[in-house]
């Protein structure tokens, strides 16, 4: 049997887009501000790695307005949190998996 | 500890703690809902103590200071409601039903309120009761679903 780690998706697996993931998959949308102020990075690497994701087909990014002023929300698609779901299960199977070292 | 489970820990915590951020913030519409089923109640036991005061001014001062608490606390609610819903959307209550809800309230205050006026001095008040029941129940569902 192959192990869990072939099945890793690796436009996911990196820390940022999966944290992007992680907290899209808890709402319907979130704002981009507040997406950043929470995972703590900045505006130009949220955009690069929010870009990134939409190009997969996994977020979908909304421009709009409040007032006056403009703002953007971030989307989980389908495909998005399948990829994630699937992302998530796998990693909480490779956590789980005991090593080598632990079955002797 | 081998490299692809320890990265595997480190993506799920770091994807935890993001998740309960989220969380955190989120919008409760149990409060928002709660608040929009007592208000025609109240309401309704505002407008029926105003009708008995048969145009009292002591009354009438204690009928318009009432009604802006009540107002003042629906928006409140409200506000702090939208004010989390503007940065992180998430909701149980579809539009359709959120309309329904709003029109079977007032339509029962005001509809109920006008047809029992002549009968009962609490006409308004069992009309923001009947208002009230179905928003109050789906209040009842958010609150157990959180």
């Amino acid at each position: 049997m192959t192990h869990p780690r072939a099945r890793l998706d690796d436009l996911v697996h990196q820390p940022v887009r999966f944290s992007i993931l992680a907290g899209l998959a808890q709402a319907d949308e979130l704002e981009f501000r507040f997406l950043r102020d929470t995972l703590q990075i900045s505006d130009s690497l949220l955009s690069r790695q929010a870009s990134t994701l939409e190009q997969a087909g996994y977020v979908a990014i909304r421009k709009g307005h409040v007032g006056k002023w403009p703002r953007t929300w971030l989307q989980l698609t389908p495909a998005g949190r399948t990829a994630f779901n699937d992302h998530l299960d796998t990693l909480r199977e490779i956590v789980e998996t005991p090593t080598q070292g632990e079955t002797r | 500890m081998e490299p692809t489970k320890r990265d595997a820990e480190t993506l799920l915590t770091g994807a935890g703690r993001v998740e309960s951020a989220v969380r955190a913030r989120a919008p409760r519409e149990y409060p928002a809902y709660l608040w929009t089923g007592v208000t025609p109640v109240l309401a309704g036991m505002i407008f029926d103590l105003n009708r008995g005061g048969d145009g009292d001014s002591a009354v009438a001062t204690v009928v318009g200071i009432l009604l802006m608490v009540v107002l003042a606390a629906f928006v409140a609610v409200h506000v702090r409601y939208w004010r989390r819903y503007r940065q992180v959307r998430r909701r149980s209550t579809s539009k359709r039903l959120e309309w329904a809800l709003a029109a079977w309230s007032a339509a029962a205050l005001f509809g109920l309120g006008f047809l029992l006026a002549d009968t009962t001095g609490i006409a308004y008040t069992v009309g923001g009761i009947v208002g009230a029941v179905p928003t109050l129940l789906w209040a009842e569902r958010l609150r157990r679903t959180a």
